[in-house]
């Protein structure tokens, strides 16, 4: 009977033994999965795999969460900065300065960073701003400008600059004596003094533009070509001898200048300008328009650019978006001057009917 | 500088968090019973998640190294709007700041520790492994102990600023 009975217990231990290696460790059930070491049933591995979260790291992860979306959200806003400044350095590299400066503007809005200002000043003087830069240059004075090569530019744009518009107390006082005089006592009094101070960039400036008032044209480029013989890269001489060599009927001259200007800012308003104005002359109409909306596009307000755009939309009879463009001016932020300018051509094309 | 793994950890606190809520995500994806979790504690480790052996080798590999994977998007993710604007324009506000800290924090943790490539290695070792699961593990396993080494040397926080800054970057550069 022991044997019987131990033989018995045997059976119920090998029994015990395999049901109890075989069953779920977590509930007990007698299913469990195969190719596990651990035993379990499939409702208890299901369970106990979806292990619910703490509150508190709930908590965690949906603020993470919702910073996540929020960065997403603030992305665009907070990339519009950086990009236009890419964008800017980007134009800079292949001298486009308008689109420079268009992009720097905008990355200044959302950074207030010493070297975006400094390469609005550089972006300024590409586009022929010298007064703007220069004013910009002294509100940048006592900035640290680590970039050693941004320090050298604006070094040297200041130097140009105050090198341009030099005036020495004699022709400071000059100016003010013969300001409400006649232009020939005008052209009198600075011929004089150029001829004393040859290198005077200011004089020789003002000399032809007085020239240019009295239509002697060979004379204004004559003092334009004493100007650009000691800064051969001064975009608003540069433009002007343009406009003097367009209004010889000089094409193929004026066009060498504007490639000049364009050699300098491929974006050059001034070079767009007077190459529409030699289309104009030469009668080719399209190929002007194409000129001036190519410096339409790239700044919409520059006065010389709208003044041109308007006499193109005359000359190629495109009259409802000329009068579009008239009113479109009326609602610009220009200076007064420049808005009577338009009004006056408005009116006189509204009497002309 | 040796800063104690404790206070790196303490100071870096949300990413061991994601980093043990993605061994659970990627158990819980497995269907891998998890016997216990501790998000973080204030000891070595300073996280974990004990779970049963898994079944099959990808399940193994997917939950050792799928904080790789999360922790590295979501601290990219975080930091996007912020990583450029404060390290490279200087100009960030507060926020900015909190977002750059969470990104570093949590791309740092993002590979796995030294347990989770002892598991791999114990998978490469197993007879259920074949040639191919051992030639894709076995330069797993050599970089996580690198990183885990290279941690001393900071390696694991330069991630984590390489993380939040390059992508941006990378983004930025597409757009211009």
């Amino acid at each position: 009977m022991s044997e019987i009975n131990s033989d018995q217990d045997q059976k119920y231990n090998d029994y015990y033994e395999q049901t109890t290696n075989y069953t779920c460790e977590n509930c007990g059930s007698s299913v469990t999965e195969d190719g596990y070491k651990t035993k379990l049933c499939p409702s208890c591995r299901y369970k106990l795999s979806k292990r619910p979260l703490p509150k508190s790291i709930k908590i965690f992860l949906g603020i993470i969460m919702v910073l996540i979306v929020y960065s997403f959200m603030r992305l665009p806003n907070s990339m519009k900065g950086v990009l236009a400044y890419e964008k800017g350095k980007k134009a800079e590299s292949q001298k486009k300065y308008v689109t420079a400066l268009k992009q720097y503007q905008i990355a200044d809005k959302e950074y207030d960073l010493t070297d975006i200002k400094a390469k609005i000043i550089v972006a300024e003087f590409y586009n022929g701003n010298y007064i703007t830069a220069n004013d910009l240059l002294c509100d940048l004075e006592g900035e640290i400008i680590e970039d050693k090569s941004l320090y050298d530019q604006l070094l040297n744009i200041s130097t140009y600059i105050n090198e341009i518009y030099y005036y020495t107390d004699d022709l400071y006082n000059l100016m003010n004596e013969i300001s409400s005089q006649s232009n020939d006592i005008k052209i009198e009094r600075l011929t004089e003094y150029i001829n004393t101070n040859p290198f005077n960039i200011e004089t020789a400036i003002t000399l032809a533009g007085l020239y240019y008032t009295e239509d002697n044209l060979e004379q204004s480029k004559k003092y334009m070509q004493m100007v650009l013989d000691q800064y051969p890269d001064y975009q608003y001489a540069l433009e002007a001898l343009a406009s003097y060599e367009t209004e010889l009927e000089n094409y193929d001259t004026a066009a060498k200048i504007c490639d000049q200007l364009f050699n300098i800012n491929s974006e050059s308003l001034g070079a767009y300008v007077t190459y529409a104005d030699i289309e104009l002359r030469k009668s080719n109409d399209k190929k002007a328009l194409e000129y001036v909306e190519k410096a339409y596009n790239l700044d919409p307000v520059n006065s010389s650019v709208l003044n041109m755009m308007i006499i193109t939309y005359q000359v190629n009879k495109m009259y409802e978006e000329r009068d579009d463009l008239l009113e479109e001016i009326e609602k610009m932020d220009l200076p007064p001057e420049e808005l009577k300018y338009f009004k006056d051509i408005k009116k006189n094309l509204q009497k002309e009917g | 500088m040796f800063i104690p793994g404790i206070i790196i950890s303490a100071v870096t606190f949300p990413g061991v968090i994601v980093h043990e809520f993605a061994h659970q995500l990627f158990c819980r994806i497995s269907r891998v019973a998890i016997f216990d979790v501790r998000y973080f504690q204030f000891s070595n480790p300073s996280g974990y998640v004990i779970h049963e052996e898994p079944k099959e080798i990808y399940q193994h590999i997917l939950i050792s190294i799928g904080p790789f994977f999360l922790n590295t998007l979501l601290g990219a993710f975080i930091a996007m709007s912020s990583s450029i604007p404060v390290l490279d324009y200087n100009s960030g506000k507060p926020l900015d700041y909190l977002l750059l800290w969470l990104g570093i924090s949590i791309a740092m943790h993002a590979f796995p520790s030294r347990q989770d490539a002892n598991n791999i290695w114990y998978i490469i070792k197993s007879k259920k492994s074949n040639l191919a699961t051992k030639i894709i593990c076995f330069p797993l396993v050599v970089i996580i102990y690198i990183f885990s080494i290279g941690s001393i040397i900071w390696l694991d926080l330069l991630y984590g600023v390489s993380i939040v800054t390059l992508i941006p970057k990378l983004i930025l550069k597409l757009l211009v």
